[in-house]
């Protein structure tokens, strides 16, 4: 308990000083509407559930940069049946499939081929949305009925899924073998594969869930609106990428946790919901994303360097206090 | 052997020269300029139009595109559509750039950028190919034509109802697309001039053209801004999602939500009484004028370098006569 709290200590001081600086700054920001309307875009825009999916991507080692275009085609998928009057849970568990078949032609072109996942999910994003195009481009999708809204309206529809997903992922992670089996090829896919871990079998499933996580994202935003569009989830994977790393969970595998990611998410929303509570432009909220980002990933790359070099009782620099290190560079 | 090829390639070379000289306009004259060709002795059947829309996934844009189809094929003259599937400016660069090497006889692009074409302008003028602009203009000399909704004028349709509505009273949130996107920012400085002269607070924002971003800062808007009368979004999937968010919140009543394009989901959102208004666009129309424009000036004859299509503003009153 005591090192999963010493874990989440950066991102959670993090968050905590945007709102500490909001607070002061903003008076308007002291209504829990103000913090109610960060949830509610957080979990109704279906990023945080997006998010959950690409922890697991993360973790394991599996960048996938087609869940964009997956929440595009879901959304074409669950639209396209909702408006032939398929029975709204049946509509739903057919465009959660979508999303896994989706993951799992991610996982096996990675497998059969041995491409690089970034290249691999970077053609499958151009294939999924082509496809996305196909069947929905120009078709008019909408007004689905309150049983289906009820998924993405408000905050209760959202948080329950997002809840939902949270869960799925804790446990997965937490208390499964393949949980397990996930953090250690994500830190060395080598000495896994060597220990007699499925890496093969393994990265499939993690693209599949990824998948899932995004078609349910899609499908809370598509109630959220209440129609679905083929022009949906652009630049999505990007977002989900940078609110799983600023959490804390690391870019380059085996390290990370579905609980940093509600941090991260929650700092970037913030970020975005501040910066409009103060006035500033949209821009502001781009460039203060990108700064938290980049703080993020260099603090996990000088965390590696640490605990590399504290493994091999080698002292180098990242053993010295930053102020020392640029006394030694002056 | 070697004889029959060399007979055949003289021969494809022949065909290749003979169909540049009839479709291509006279050298680097002026494009849309009166031109030694008439329309009778052109062969319509040889003239060539590519066109890039701003993106296959845009419905809007997909009425648009099938029109200037229909037309083209109305007319006898082949019509090339080059629109990718995602409104990416540099993806739109290249496809256009590669279908300039094809030589078609004139290029009509709706832009997703309309900063990106001066190499590709420089190009097509060497070339001798006419470029006409849909929907966005393209500020250079050689753009031969450009037919678009007045975006301006439209944006003051909305401003001044939103003056009515609100009696000139509270905040207004307005969205634009991309920062420097010629069209929604016309649209954006529209609804602006007339809210700030009619004395409300303008809330200038970008949503990127991405509906959840606009229904995130709408959002934070109303959670920050008590006196928030009015939101407008400059295209139609972001206008009704933040409808149906507005809805959500059971603020209908007292924020009025207003559009662009006037999409299928708009309209139902406009009769629901979730959406007060938005603009219709004809893009049927603009995609047959823009093709006959570029026969017309292929042919020697002359058009107008701008036409502006007149914007409908669309109330709960009309709303229906437009499903």
């Amino acid at each position: 308990m005591q090192r999963q709290l010493r874990e989440i200590a950066g991102p959670l001081m993090g968050l905590v000083l945007i709102w500490v600086v909001i607070l002061a700054l903003a008076p308007i920001a002291r209504d829990w509407e103000a913090f109610d309307n960060v949830l509610e875009n957080a979990t109704g825009s279906g990023l945080f559930i997006m998010c959950c999916g690409m922890t697991i991507a993360l973790i394991g080692n599996c960048l996938d940069l087609s869940v964009g275009s997956i929440y595009a085609l879901v959304s074409v998928v669950v639209g396209q049946l909702l408006v032939a009057h398929v029975p709204f849970p049946l509509a739903i568990a057919i465009a959660l499939g979508a999303g896994a078949i989706c993951g799992i032609i991610n996982g096996t072109i990675v497998v059969v081929t041995g491409i690089p996942t970034l290249i691999a999910t970077l053609g499958t994003q151009m294939a999924f949305r082509g496809v996305a195009d196909m069947w929905g481009a120009g078709v008019d999708m909408e007004q689905f009925g309150k049983s289906f809204d009820w998924f993405g309206t408000g905050l209760p529809g959202p948080l329950f899924c997002s809840v939902i997903a949270f869960g799925i992922l804790w446990f997965i992670l937490s208390k499964t073998r393949f949980g397990f089996q996930t953090y250690a090829q994500g830190g060395n896919e080598e000495v896994a594969r060597l220990a007699g871990i499925p890496v093969k079998r393994n990265i499939v499933l993690i693209y599949m869930i990824c998948g899932i996580m995004a078609g349910l994202a899609s499908i809370v935003y598509t109630a959220r609106v209440d129609f679905a569009y083929v022009d949906r989830g652009q630049g999505m994977e990007l977002l989900a990428i940078a609110g799983v790393v600023i959490g804390g969970t690391s870019m380059f595998g085996g390290i990370g946790g579905v609980g940093k990611t509600v941090l991260g998410v929650m700092i970037y929303e913030s970020i975005f919901a501040g910066l409009i509570y103060l006035h500033y432009d949209a821009f502001w909220q781009q460039v203060a994303t990108g700064v938290v980002l980049i703080v993020a990933v260099w603090m996990d790359f000088y965390q590696r360097r640490a605990s590399a070099s504290r493994r091999t009782g080698v002292i180098n620099d990242s053993k010295r206090s930053l102020w020392s290190r640029l006394r030694l560079a002056c | 052997m070697k004889r029959v090829l060399l007979v055949g390639v003289a021969l494809i070379v022949a065909a290749c020269s003979t169909s540049s000289a009839t479709t291509a306009p006279a050298a680097t004259q002026a494009p849309g300029a009166s031109t030694a060709a008439s329309a009778g002795s052109v062969d319509l059947s040889k003239i060539t139009i590519a066109y890039s829309g701003y993106s296959t996934s845009n419905t809007y844009w997909n009425i648009l595109g099938k029109a200037a189809a229909a037309e083209a094929t109305a007319k006898g003259v082949k019509f090339v559509d080059v629109t990718a599937t995602t409104n990416d400016s540099g993806i739109q660069l290249q496809a256009v750039n590669s279908e300039l090497s094809q030589k078609p006889s004139a290029i009509i692009i709706g832009s997703v950028d309309n900063r990106v074409w001066g190499d590709t302008i420089a190009k097509a003028k060497a070339a001798g190919i006419p470029i006409l602009a849909v929907d966005t203009g393209i500020d250079d000399p050689y753009i031969s034509a450009l037919i678009q909704t007045d975006n301006e004028g439209a944006g003051n349709q909305i401003g001044a109802l939103i003056c009515t509505n609100t009696s000139g009273k509270g905040t207004a949130l307005v969205l634009g697309g991309t920062v420097g996107a010629q069209s929604g920012d016309a649209r954006k400085k529209g609804v602006e001039d007339k809210i700030k002269a009619c004395g409300m607070k303008d809330d200038g924002q970008y949503g990127n053209w991405d509906s959840a971003t606009d229904v995130s800062i709408a959002t934070a808007a109303i959670a920050s801004t008590p006196d928030l009368t009015a939101i407008f979004v400059p295209h139609s999937d972001g206008a009704a999602a933040v409808a149906k968010a507005v809805s959500d919140k059971g603020l209908s009543s007292k924020i009025g939500v207003y559009g662009f394009d006037g999409s299928a989901a708009e309209l139902t959102a406009i009769l629901n009484g979730t959406e007060t208004a938005s603009i219709h666009q004809d893009n049927v129309k603009m995609g047959q004028t823009i093709v006959d424009d570029a026969i017309t000036i292929l042919t020697g004859g002359t058009v107008d370098k701008t036409v502006l299509i007149p914007p409908v503003l669309i109330t709960k009153a009309n709303a229906a006569t437009f499903q």
